[in-house]
């Protein structure tokens, strides 16, 4: 493989994205021309009204949103996977995407039946405010009560287990909810957990898009953290880290990231554990201070490809993204765990 | 000249764990300890003693039962993480599998309590991070990945990120465990010489007792959960502390030599005649075999086997006289061997 410097690689992957960033905007049910999505988006006018509505209102709050998603996701599953000494942690093994789900089904819950999560969505920003709260509560509830039960174990792949075990409970606690709800409630659920790009707003990009920068901010000041934490705990506290603060920054930076696009996206899986993999190979590094902003590029091209694939059908269907991400991500991670033959690839 | 005031110093100390409440002891002690600087300790002690335990009470991650370990008289359970890390550094025995880190980015690690909030580093850091990978002796390595090191090769590369930590006291847990023979040698070499030459007090667990005894400055020998021996390791060879320590029916500890030997089941006598060292190994092997070595023909002993070992052309040979007229000739012990088992004895 010839050596491509790191400078290289990123301006490369930047270019890569731009491209995939107006791609996403050009295609779905209306095709709108690359050159027409560039002066739409940088001029902000077009001959065609109604392009420019899709455009403004419909595609660039969704390839925002996708945005958001891919470093939100990958940030947060690289964190875990650092924590854990794990390469098959990711937000939804802690328990954070479970807790974000309850939050969300709890809000469905208190709407009573005709307050579906699309009706609430249909509320604006006061509705989605709602949710994100709700997503985030739950988040952070199952995190302090992992966190709690750690406090007792000073054990990172006991805490592994102890975050599996919580989140099949609040899944548990979410299908008794769904087996005593009318069908309706169960289907928008059921969409909800195919997961969509599409449901976010101008306004509500701006909530998303201040806690994700928040989380990312945090993710990447803990670089020396997670760094340290590479050697496990017993060295990362030889070496002067506080292994309680570091969780605490470290949990609360993955549970406000994968907690607040899980609330406005549904549970998208496979970025969360895919995109650390893919980074840490194209990148030849394990240190934070590069991976952090690497996975941010990459789950982002990542998310914005399979958004782009899941239009692909044509017409006025759209593939649910989750099924994408999980077509197109898992035989990534299998392809490049066989060239490595090595799964503990942290 | 070790300086007069000690790194560490532990008061009325007893380790073990604390969970829910309930105290596991390991060293009951009370323990009163010190590593000086310049000082190269081995602690020493039968597997499951608490050498671990002990290691990781006096570098201040575990917290004692009872008593205190201080640093320049502050406990080091009240020093913050960033001080305590800056005055004992370790190398532990898990192995750190993180594949795509390099030998230089693993070194440079140990900078942590001192680089930025980022881990930027400055040309301090770079100083001390080169510094490390000379005096470890691993700047072949420096850029290769962790996951194609060999075990000594990598046993070396977590002692530089231990030295470029820069601290006064080094703690290794069995450093020299999972190494071969030359590799453990030169690495005890080289810990002695760091003592020596850095002024640092350095302390490791090990179950090497023999090389311990060439190159400790001192030796604690914890024999159970309530003795701990410390003192030169000459003095506690003749004192009998390391024959207490291992004390076994099957083992017999060697005062001349300072090496342990197994004590073989020996009932079947022969007379051996011969000198030198190949009547040294020649004696080994018998020994080992179950034979009870006689050195000459003792008047109205049993009749035995006789061995007489020779020399032809400047190469050993053993003579068997068996019974009254059955000599034979061999050139190896092995063959000696083959032929001495089926005798009726």
């Amino acid at each position: 493989m010839p050596v491509i410097s790191p400078t290289v690689r990123l301006a490369g992957l930047l270019l890569l994205l731009l491209l995939a960033f107006l791609l996403d905007i050009s295609v779905g049910s209306v095709k709108i021309p690359l050159g027409d999505v560039f002066h739409i988006l940088f001029s902000s006018s077009s001959k065609d009204d109604t392009w420019k509505f899709i455009v403004e209102k419909i595609r660039f709050p969704k390839a925002c949103t996708a945005v958001l998603a891919g470093c939100g996701l990958s940030v947060s599953g690289l964190q875990m996977q650092t924590l854990f000494r794990n390469p098959l942690a990711d937000p939804s093994v802690l328990g954070i995407t479970a807790g974000a789900s309850l939050g969300v089904a709890m809000v469905m819950l208190a709407g009573g039946s005709i307050a579906t999560l699309f009706a609430i969505r249909e509320l604006g920003l006061s509705g989605s405010v709602l949710i994100t709260v709700a997503a985030c509560l739950g988040a952070g509830l199952i995190m302090v009560m992992v966190l709690l039960l750690s406090g007792r174990l000073r054990d990172n792949v006991l805490m592994l287990i102890i975050g599996i075990m919580i989140g099949s409970i609040t899944t548990s606690i979410i299908s008794i909810w769904q087996y005593f709800s009318a069908p309706e409630e169960i289907k928008d659920y059921l969409l909800w957990l195919f997961g969509s790009l599409g449901g976010v707003t101008n306004g509500q990009l701006l909530i998303l898009g201040s806690v994700t920068i928040l989380g990312l901010i945090m993710a990447w000041l803990s670089s020396k953290m997670l760094d340290a934490l590479l050697l496990g705990e017993n060295y990362a506290r030889s070496m002067g880290l506080n292994p309680q603060r570091a969780r605490l920054i470290i949990i609360c930076s993955s549970s406000l990231l994968a907690g607040s696009i899980t609330a406005f996206c549904g549970p998208i899986g496979f970025v969360g554990i895919a995109v650390p993999h893919i980074t840490r190979q194209l990148f030849r590094t394990s240190s934070h201070r590069i991976l952090v902003p690497a996975c941010c590029l990459i789950g982002t091209l990542l998310l914005l490809l399979c958004d782009v694939l899941s239009q692909l059908p044509g017409n006025q269907t759209a593939l649910p993204i989750n099924i994408i991400t999980a077509l197109t991500g898992a035989p990534v991670v299998i392809a490049l765990l066989l060239r490595q033959k090595n799964i503990n690839a942290y | 000249m070790p300086d007069p005031l000690p790194l560490l110093q532990t008061r009325d100390l007893q380790t073990g764990y604390r969970s829910g409440g309930r105290k596991t002891i390991t060293t009951k002690g009370p323990l009163a300890l010190e590593v000086s600087a310049g000082q190269l300790i081995c602690l020493l002690g039968p597997n499951g003693a608490g050498k671990s335990t002990l290691l990781k009470t006096l570098a201040g991650l575990l917290a004692p039962l009872e008593g205190s370990v201080k640093s320049d008289g502050i406990d080091v359970r009240q020093l913050t993480p960033i001080q305590r890390a800056r005055t004992v550094s370790l190398v532990l025995t898990e192995r750190v599998g993180t594949h795509q880190l390099t030998v230089y980015s693993l070194v440079a690690l140990g900078r942590y309590p001192y680089s930025g909030w980022m881990g930027g580093l400055d040309p301090t850091d770079r100083t001390a991070i080169e510094w490390a990978i000379e005096a470890a002796g691993i700047q072949a390595l420096r850029d290769r990945k962790l996951s194609t090191l060999s075990d000594g090769e990598s046993q070396k590369v977590m002692l530089a990120r231990a030295l470029a930590q820069d601290t006064p006291v080094l703690m290794l847990d069995e450093p020299t465990a999972h190494l071969d023979l030359p590799s453990r040698i030169r690495l005890m070499r080289l810990l002695h010489q760091l003592a020596h030459q850095t002024n640092k007090g350095i302390l490791l667990s090990t179950h090497e007792l023999e090389l311990a005894l060439q190159v400790a400055d001192e030796v604690w020998l914890l024999q159970n959960a309530e003795t701990l021996h410390r003192g030169a390791p000459e003095d506690l060879v003749l004192n009998g502390a390391f024959e207490e320590a291992f004390a076994h029916e099957d083992i017999h500890f060697d005062k001349q030599t300072g090496t342990f030997s197994i004590q073989h089941d020996n009932r079947k006598p022969v007379l051996f005649a011969g000198e030198g060292l190949a009547a040294w190994w020649t004696r080994r092997a018998l020994q080992r075999n179950g034979f009870f070595v006689v050195p000459s023909p003792a008047a109205g002993a049993e009749p035995a086997p006789l061995i007489r070992l020779m020399e032809k052309g400047g190469q050993p040979h053993w003579l068997l006289e068996s019974g009254a007229n059955d000599i034979r000739e061999f050139d190896s012990i092995a063959a000696l061997l083959a032929i001495l088992d089926q005798l009726p004895l």
